[in-house]
């Protein structure tokens, strides 16, 4: 079971880094392409997912049991989360690596994955933090304000 | 009605054997994991494909919405299998040609039609492309289902018709909850990650 579970993960991980690539150009997100042309990383996303598909598939016969070392519901479940988290995070950190020199010099943020159009990762959480934390007046009204405006 | 369902089945379980390739497809997509995680990982592209914050925001609920439709509909199955037990076809059945391992669970209703189609409604409701994708997604797993002989059709409608009410339900439900979902995406939005 627990190789079996490995390989789930890696199916998964891989899988939706390719996702994450293709669903970041598709939304305009270029902070979060490890790839800077949009019409390159969205076939280059697809077939990274196809390809863990087929890994997984071709590799060994996949319809077993769970009691036969497949995985229950319940473990696919959270291996599925835990392996979106995964590749989410691993995303994150090297886009912020290569897409560095993006940064967005508006003073007020865009909130969210919006701000990934215009800067990766890691300066958007560092833009936010100056923002909220260090710039505005009273973050805590502010933050209030914002969470239930 | 009960011979009717049984006709059926051995009418679409007769087209699995013939050709090699045919059955190596729906044996792959009948299988636990190719279908529930190409759903999974469509959930994920919605996370990110909202072009505007709105759109993301009306995205993101969306995936919230989904992921407790499959959760409430895997519960009404599980209920249903304590209190009732049909026999897989492979059991109750002579002559089926099975593509898949033999479940021990009730045959009836299909869990995996039920999370399917749950998901697809759901998400149906949020943006007719990609829930026309996932409705045809779901469908192919349900046919491959009674192809692989562990289903009934019957077993495969039973699964459809919880998915419905789930979904249904599960919509007023996020209606209730809107403004705590909100709250959540936008605090995931101070991290850049919603």
């Amino acid at each position: 079971m627990f190789a079996f579970a490995v390989d789930y993960f890696i199916l998964v991980f891989v899988a939706s880094i390719g996702v994450i690539q293709t669903a970041a150009s598709i939304g305009g997100l270029r902070g979060l392409l490890a790839v800077k042309r949009p019409l390159i990383a969205r076939p280059l996303g697809i077939a990274i997912a196809v390809a863990a598909i087929a890994w997984f598939f071709l590799g060994a016969d996949r319809n077993i049991n769970d009691y036969a070392g497949g995985l229950d519901s319940n473990m696919q479940g959270l291996l599925f989360f835990l392996a979106v988290a995964a590749s989410g995070t691993l995303t994150c950190l090297l886009t912020s690596l290569l897409n560095m020199r993006m940064r967005d010099n508006e003073r007020a943020p865009d909130m969210g994955l919006g701000a990934l159009r215009r800067s990766c990762w890691w300066r958007a959480l560092a833009h936010n933090y100056r923002y909220w934390f260090i710039e505005a007046d009273n973050w805590r009204t502010q933050i209030k304000r914002y969470l239930l405006g | 009605m009960a011979d009717a369902d049984k006709a059926l089945f051995a009418w679409i379980n007769a087209l699995a054997g013939r050709a090699p390739a045919l059955d190596t497809a729906m044996g792959w997509i009948a299988s636990d994991y190719i279908v529930p995680v190409c759903l999974g990982l469509a959930l994920v592209a919605m996370w990110f494909i909202g072009r505007d914050a709105q759109e993301r925001m009306r995205y993101q609920i969306g995936v919230f919405t989904a992921l407790t439709a499959l959760a409430l509909s895997n519960l009404v199955v599980l209920i249903s299998n304590a209190y009732f037990f049909r026999p897989r076809p492979f059991d109750g059945m002579e002559d089926v040609t099975l593509l898949f391992y033999r479940p021990t669970d009730s045959s009836f209703p299909s869990n995996s039609a039920a999370a399917a189609f749950a998901i697809a409604a759901v998400v149906w409701r949020i943006n007719r492309r990609i829930g026309a994708g996932m409705f045809a997604a779901a469908a192919v797993y349900g046919f491959s289902r009674v192809y692989a002989g562990v289903h009934y059709p019957s077993d495969i409608m039973g699964g459809i018709i919880i998915a419905l009410v789930v979904t249904a339900f599960t919509l007023r439900l996020r209606d209730l909850l809107r403004p705590a979902l909100v709250v959540a995406i936008k605090l995931a939005r101070l991290f850049a990650i919603a």
